[in-house]
């Protein structure tokens, strides 16, 4: 009963399900109020999902309707798992493994291979083309990002561990200084990771329309969307664990700090949004092999020497 | 009682979130240069929460604008069947409604209606972007007074 | 007594499949192969129990003793921990692939005689060099490995291509046996190893690069994926290159821990191979290459992983072994079911088989998504291993590094699933049936299972196989308690997840016939204006990465080295030569 409480209300699916939709709302509506538009109503995601659900199903010829539903549903079940082993206040005592960070960059891979398998198994040609661009898009802000948690591992210790609580409770000034400067790295990835503008280049809509979701329709639509809120709330949720004080003060601040958090995260997209137009693929993968990623794996080296020393 | 809740909610949302393809018939482009201006600082639709999206698979509403040429007329015909149901069609500017100046073309085969179900008309050469959004609004109370929702 | 049989079973079906080379039925010689390794693996399982209950044992056999005051030539075989570990997968392995060569076979004509014998003659060497305690006799059946791995890469000898391949791969694991004698001798007769254990380590470490696929000396395996597939499977995948690394155990355990530098060389060795093995794995369009490079990553995990040093990391790189040993064979398995329905190995020229291969396409989904490291099998526990080992023993560089050549194995076998499983289905292929590959798809699904297995419940592997080899090298016994409950969980939820969904697919969506079929959307036009293939997958990073492509293939230092070598010994021979007959000339 505990277990049914913490999956589908608190870490999990409620939880989950509203804090990216009202991110997902307030980023739009954020960017249309920096357009001098009024905008949509902030629960908006929330409307397009349950119209979605109303929706009937339109699949192309010749492709199984149960694989069809089944490739966005596994991610939505990883994402649960996700936000459950993540150390929320009033819930970290029952979320005490070592490892967590890795399951969650693990699980968090999941709705864009789902996506790119979705692409090629709909075919679409525009599909096609946008899970290629994922794919490639993933070598490269993969990288970047592995460098930032590693760094961040490095500051609770030694011995060191991927541990997303550890992380969360180094408050040294010198764990401050990395922090600062590793915040560039993580949101470019992110960024990237959640295909927002600049890097929208998988589902860049003017040229091959939805990318690989050209063919979800219904049902399969909402669960992406509901891929994509969820995911919203982990990499909202995780800016907060790692970059602001949320395990040490009381666990109601701490739930604060968390929604303060990811609301100041996607402000800052609403921002790089609206100032950058799209880059092509071939100019993404330029500044991440040349800049970002040497940059990023020089940090993770200057900050091993500074511990060792 | 929550049962109705949750289907009242359901049927609000079909009302506030409105996605929209946009098919041109073969039309000269004014009334797609309108539609476009919808969706600016000016008119912004995206408040009502109307998008414009890029597969009709997605789509709730069909905007057609122009009348239907023989080359366009398959690609509108099967842009409509890929669109799930519940859907709706409006057709845009005089041109989609009657051929207008087009009419008794050489390559014109009529209104779109000859061809598809149209449920809301918005008139004018071009359509005002106003009566444009005033025509998907229509379109959208049609939606929910649609019965058949497999949900329920 | 039942080790010398288990190896002497398998010697004597070469023999007898050699004798009568001249039954010329596939049938025959499968099934004696399939029996003589499951013999093999009963004999084995039968030690297994009685050294879990009876501690080590060791089975001699005297040989050649009147010269035993100078050097000992007994055959010995020990079961202790490390040796059966590494016999055991590689008789389980070998079984599911002779089960699976039975009927991949049936498409040649003849030469059954000569590669089963070499087939069965490789498990015996295999599983003699693995039991041996005597170096000598290791170094033996070391080389027959090598010797068995040219004669079946060369088994279509009369296409050039084969036999270059095969003169390749005999030529540069040949090296490996010069490094493992040199090291072998240096330990046996030197009277303190510890004091020459820099030259002894230098010597397996070559043995290491070149059996095991490490950089610089990995070139050979993409040249002997011109073999039949189970050869591929079993040889080069699964057992072949596992001898370096049972060897970097073996010394580890002779010597009794390896020196700080030569940690750091192996850590650093064995990511460096692994991050160059996976990009080029990913823009291979020929799918047993593409797998091919994928060995030579997946090893360097394990190089890694001894280098670290720690209980976990050892720990880490046995699993990864193991893992590797059940899902590289398997994903073999399917590549060449694949190659025999489609008459191809180019992924560019295959698409759309998931609707035609269903069993195949779960099998390969299970191979890939252990080997990408999807939570739930059995990859991810061993790569989650090596990360952590990695940063527990301050090297967060492995760690990272690790996860990253992880996110693009991920990538390729994506590539791999799109453009053969997925896509577009090819008109040669509309006519396609799974039914007379049921009897591979049985043999992939013996390795397929404990992919799952271990995945959901690694503790059974690490209790029974893994402690026992890391109580033996003085290490402590890993606990993975507290790897249970996410496990369990995660496993429950997803069943729980997907019952859930299926329930609801069949009970609401389906009966109320929602769902319509219609064509594609393509923007209007009637046909496609761009069909992608598997060559334009990972296009951009291939034009990025075009230089790099360039210089980073070994193949052209190798030769320029090679040439080096050649003038100089020429240059010799000529001076010689000159003045040979500057002497013999009558005065």
């Amino acid at each position: 009963m505990e277990f049914l409480k913490d999956l589908f209300l608190y870490p999990g699916f409620l939880f989950g399900f509203v804090l990216g939709g009202l991110l997902e709302g307030f980023k739009r509506k954020l960017k249309a109020r920096m357009q001098l538009r009024k905008g949509p109503p902030v629960t908006q995601p929330f409307y397009d999902l349950s119209k979605l659900l109303l929706k009937n199903i339109t699949k192309p010829y010749r492709i199984s309707s149960f694989t069809y539903l089944l490739i966005p549903f596994v991610p939505t079940a990883a994402l649960l798992v996700g936000l459950l082993i993540m150390p929320y206040p009033f819930y970290q005592e029952k979320s005490s493994f070592s490892f967590d960070l890795i399951l969650i960059f693990y699980l968090t891979e999941l709705p864009l291979l789902s996506q790119i398998i979705f692409g090629y198994f709909s075919n679409s040609p525009y599909g096609m083309i946008g899970a290629a661009r994922a794919g490639q898009m993933f070598f490269y802000y993969n990288g970047v990002f592995i460098m930032v948690i590693t760094t961040l591992c490095l500051l609770e210790g030694p011995p060191y561990s991927f541990c997303l609580k550890s992380i969360a409770e180094a408050w040294d000034p010198l764990d401050v200084l990395i922090k600062i400067l590793t915040i560039p790295f993580f949101v470019f990835s992110v960024l990237a990771k959640l295909k927002l503008n600049p890097f929208s280049i998988p589902d860049a809509e003017a040229e091959i329309l939805k990318g690989p979701l050209t063919e979800a329709s219904g049902v399969a639509l909402a669960l992406f969307k509901l891929n994509y809120l969820l995911e919203l709330a982990i990499f909202g949720s995780l800016f907060a664990f790692f970059y602001l004080p949320v395990l040490k003060t009381s666990p109601t601040i701490g739930l604060i700090l968390i929604l303060l958090g990811a609301f100041f995260l996607f402000f800052i997209f609403a921002l790089v949004e609206n100032a950058t137009a799209r880059l092509r693929l071939s100019q993404f993968s330029a500044l991440y092999l040349k800049f970002l990623i040497p940059l990023a794996t020089l940090i993770l080296v200057i900050t091993w020497v500074f511990k060792n020393w | 009682m929550f049962l109705d809740a949750i289907k009242q909610f359901l049927r609000y949302s079909q009302k506030k979130s409105l996605w929209v393809f946009h098919v041109n018939t073969g039309s000269c482009n004014g009334c797609d240069i309108e539609i476009l201006a919808l969706f600016s600082s000016k008119y912004d639709a995206e408040r009502f929460g109307i998008k414009l999206v890029g597969s009709p698979k997605h789509a709730d509403i069909l905007l057609v604008t122009g009348p239907v040429t023989t080359k366009s007329r398959d690609p509108l015909l099967r842009a409509y069947d890929m669109m799930p149901k519940p859907k709706a069609v409006v057709s845009v500017g005089v041109c989609s409604l009657s051929g207008g100046v087009f009419a008794k073309s050489y390559n014109v085969l009529g209104p779109v209606d000859n061809f598809i179900p149209v449920h809301v008309y918005v008139g004018g050469c071009s359509a005002h972007p106003n009566m444009i959004l005033e025509g998907i609004l229509r379109a959208a109370q049609i939606l929910c007074e649609e019965e058949e929702l497999w949900s329920f | 007594m039942f080790l010398g049989f288990s190896v002497g079973v398998l010697f004597l079906g070469a023999l007898i499949s050699a004798l009568f080379y001249r039954i010329n039925s596939p049938k025959f010689h499968g099934s004696l192969a399939f029996l003589t390794s499951a013999v093999a693996l009963y004999f084995l399982n039968l030690t297994f129990f009685e050294f879990i209950k009876a501690g080590e044992f060791s089975w001699h056999l005297p040989l050649f003793r009147w010269i035993r005051d100078f050097i000992n030539l007994d055959l010995i075989f020990k079961a202790n921990g490390l040796n059966l570990f590494f016999a055991l997968f590689g008789a389980y392995v070998s079984v599911g692939i002779n089960l699976y060569a039975i009927k991949y076979m049936t498409h040649e004509k003849e030469g059954f005689g000569r590669f089963y014998a070499f087939i069965q003659l490789f498990i015996g060497s295999y599983l003699g060099l693995t039991l041996s305690e005597n170096l000598f006799w290791s170094y033996v059946f070391f080389e027959l490995t090598g010797l068995c791995s040219y004669q079946l890469i060369a088994f279509w000898y009369q296409s050039d291509l084969s036999s270059f391949s095969a003169k390749k791969a005999f030529l540069m694991t040949h090296i490996a046996g010069y490094g493992f004698l040199l090291g072998a001798l240096v330990f046996t007769l030197s009277p303190d190893p510890k004091v020459y254990q820099d030259l002894i380590l230098a010597g397996v470490l070559i043995a290491v690069l070149a059996k095991s696929v490490q950089w610089p000396l990995y070139t050979w395996i993409p040249y002997a994926m011109n073999a039949p597939t189970p050869v591929s499977a079993l040889l080069h995948a699964a057992c072949l290159v596992k001898c370096g690394v049972y060897l970097l155990f073996k010394f580890y355990l002779l010597l009794g821990g390896f020196p700080e530098f030569w940690k750091n060389l192996l850590i650093y060795l064995g990511m460096f191979s692994s991050l160059m093995g996976v990009l080029f794995a990913l823009k291979q369009a020929d799918v047993k290459k593409l797998l091919a490079y994928h060995t030579v990553s997946q090893i360097g995990y394990m190089v890694s992983g001894i280098g670290l040093g720690t209980s976990l990391g050892l720990a880490s790189s046995l699993f990864h072994t193991l893992n590797h040993a059940l899902f590289k064979g398997l994903l073999f398995l399917v590549a060449g079911i694949l190659q025999q329905a489609t008459h191809t190995r180019d992924l560019s020229l295959m698409g759309g088989l998931a609707s035609k291969l269903p069993k195949t396409t779960v099998l390969y989904l299970i191979g890939a998504a252990s080997i990408s490291g999807i939570p739930g099998f059995n990859g991810f526990v061993s790569k989650w291993m090596f990360y952590q080992a990695a940063i527990e023993a301050n090297h967060p560089l492995a760690a990272a590094l690790g996860l990253f050549i992880s996110t693009l194995t991920t990538l390729s076998f994506i590539k791999v699933l799109d453009t053969a499983f997925l896509g577009k289905l090819d008109e040669k292929n509309k006519q396609l049936s799974e039914k007379p590959f049921y009897l591979m798809i049985t043999g992939g699904i013996i390795l397929a299972i404990p992919c799952v297995v271990f995945g959901l419940f690694p503790q059974i592997a690490i209790t029974f196989l893994i402690n026992p080899a890391l109580s033996l090298l003085n290490l402590r016994e890993v606990n993975i308690s507290f790897y249970q409950l996410p496990t369990v969980l995660i496993g429950a939820l997803f069943i729980l997840f997907l019952g859930l969904g299926i329930l609801i697919y069949f009970t609401w969506l389906k009966p109320k016939e929602i769902i319509k079929e219609t064509e594609v959307f393509k923007g209007g036009e009637d046909e496609p204006v761009f069909n992608p293939t598997a060559d334009d997958f990972v296009a951009d990073i291939e034009n990025r990465l075009a230089n790099f492509y360039k210089k980073a293939d070994p193949d052209q230092y190798l030769l320029k080295i090679c040439s080096f070598i050649e003038g100089l010994i020429l240059k010799v021979y000529t001076t010689v030569k000159k003045l040979e007959q500057i002497w013999s000339k009558p005065c």
